[in-house]
């Protein structure tokens, strides 16, 4: 990893935690009912980080992203715990959509892997940071039907957003 | 640096995963739990900081909108002016002075703008750009043009955290407005829909005639002053068993996006819960 990729990633995180914070934090999306729910785009962050990269360095990135997303929603360790299990649970999603013997530099992005397979590595991801984020939002098993509920209406919106992002963050790569 | 990051690819993947797993988690129950008073002050300073920047930003997409109901706001104000015995004759700077011989002003005001909210968690907090440095003090009561918002629970220089109405643990003193209904209960929240609290603690004997029947705070506590509106009956039944109204009340204020709130000042709070404690302490 040089300087370069790093000053790339660190680009990266500045365009999406601003969509995060300054545009989708204060989006209120038309309520199911009484189901509230938000869209999260920052999950992509995570998505992008180099193919080659150690595990062990990607789940240290994504705590750190975690802490600094859940700094400006008061909500400290959620978003942290959920960008850690997604960046466990990166390299066995990225084998289910990546055709084998791949080169170790390459960077997953939506104009490199094409639109399909990218779309199944969102999809799977979201599907896995999703369920997790509202079950530590929630804690409880009492709110079950809430979990289900608004993980998948939160499922719609934020894969939605973060295809978009990812065709802008296209353009840096 | 490098050997860190060599250091660091040695490490098992999956002690490390559930190492940072542990410590996430520790964080979620500390900053869940309400006794991390500390803890949730200082949040409250960094979510301040972060929060009024993207408020800010986030103000001029409805600027007009706000505007509009700043100035319904203000107009709703100057109606209760005289019902809360000010005098109109005076500005409100010069109200905590006795004004004539019979009026003593009770309740003050401060205005404070909404930088941070949610409704979605079973316990919710806002964080209000006022504090310490403009007379905020803990357990002052919090409303809105159409309702209650909270009590203030922590307090920093400048922004103060308050624990919202809709809060498991929160009740508010209520009434159903009327001048044969004058009996009251407790407004609390179960943890589900923002829009909804239930009134809870009415005696079945007492009829409640009209659906539309206004909610209003009773005036029992030096959090609000009394005959705040509070929201509408929506609907209501006796659960079977039991010898008490259970109330579903819509509250006027859309708690999602609400901006703007005034921090009321109880001027005689202190004289009031001096007197209490010393009749408490003669049982």
């Amino acid at each position: 990893m040089n300087s370069s990729s790093t000053l790339r990633i660190s680009l990266k995180f500045i365009i999406i935690w601003i969509l995060q914070i300054i545009v989708l934090k204060q989006v209120q999306f038309l309520p199911l009912g009484s189901y509230y729910y938000e869209a999260f785009v920052y999950p992509l962050f995570i998505l992008l980080l180099p193919f080659g990269m150690h595990v062990n360095r990607l789940m240290l990135i994504a705590f750190f992203s975690g802490l600094l997303i859940d700094a400006s929603y008061n909500t400290l360790g959620v978003h942290t715990a959920s960008a850690v299990v997604l960046a466990f649970a990166r390299p066995y999603i990225l084998a289910l959509v990546l055709p084998r013997g791949i080169d170790e530099a390459f960077t997953p992005s939506l104009g490199r892997l094409k639109f399909l397979p990218f779309l199944r590595y969102v999809i799977y991801s979201f599907l896995v940071y999703l369920p997790f984020y509202y079950i530590m939002v929630f804690f409880s098993h009492v709110f079950i039907v809430e979990i289900i509920v608004k993980s998948l209406l939160s499922f719609i919106v934020s894969v939605f957003f973060t295809l978009i992002l990812a065709g802008i963050l296209n353009g840096l790569d | 640096m490098n050997t860190f990051l060599q250091l660091l690819n040695r490490v098992n993947s999956r002690v490390l995963f559930f190492v940072l797993l542990f410590v996430s988690l520790f964080l979620i129950v500390r900053n869940n739990e309400a006794q991390g008073k500390i803890f949730l002050n200082s949040a409250g300073r960094v979510t301040g900081f972060f929060g009024s920047g993207a408020t800010a930003i986030g103000s001029y997409f409805n600027l007009r909108r706000e505007n509009e109901k700043l100035q319904h706001e203000i107009s709703v104000l100057r109606g209760q002016l005289a019902k809360d015995q000010y005098n109109t004759q005076v500005s409100i700077d010069t109200l905590q002075r006795v004004l004539d011989s019979t009026r003593i002003q009770i309740y003050k005001y401060i205005e404070a703008t909404v930088v941070n909210n949610s409704v979605d968690k079973p316990k919710n907090y806002l964080t209000l750009n006022r504090g310490r440095y403009h007379g905020v003090k803990e357990n002052m009561g919090v409303i809105t043009a159409d309702g209650v918002l909270g009590v203030v629970r922590y307090v920093s220089k400048y922004y103060c955290i308050v624990m919202s109405v809709l809060h498991t643990d929160s009740r508010v003193s209520a009434q159903i407005r009327g001048v044969d209904k004058g009996f009251y209960g407790s407004l609390v929240w179960r943890g589900k829909d923002p829009r909804f609290m239930q009134l809870v603690d009415i005696p079945k004997h007492n009829k409640i005639s009209s659906k539309e029947d206004v909610v209003e705070t009773t005036g029992f506590s030096t959090y609000y002053p009394p005959g705040v509106t509070i929201g509408k009956v929506f609907y209501h039944s006796i659960p079977p068993g039991s010898s008490n109204h259970l109330i579903q009340v819509k509250l006027n204020t859309n708690m999602a996006n609400v901006r703007y709130a005034q921090i009321v000042v109880n001027v005689h709070a202190d004289e009031i819960n001096q007197l209490e404690a010393r009749a408490k302490d003669e049982q």
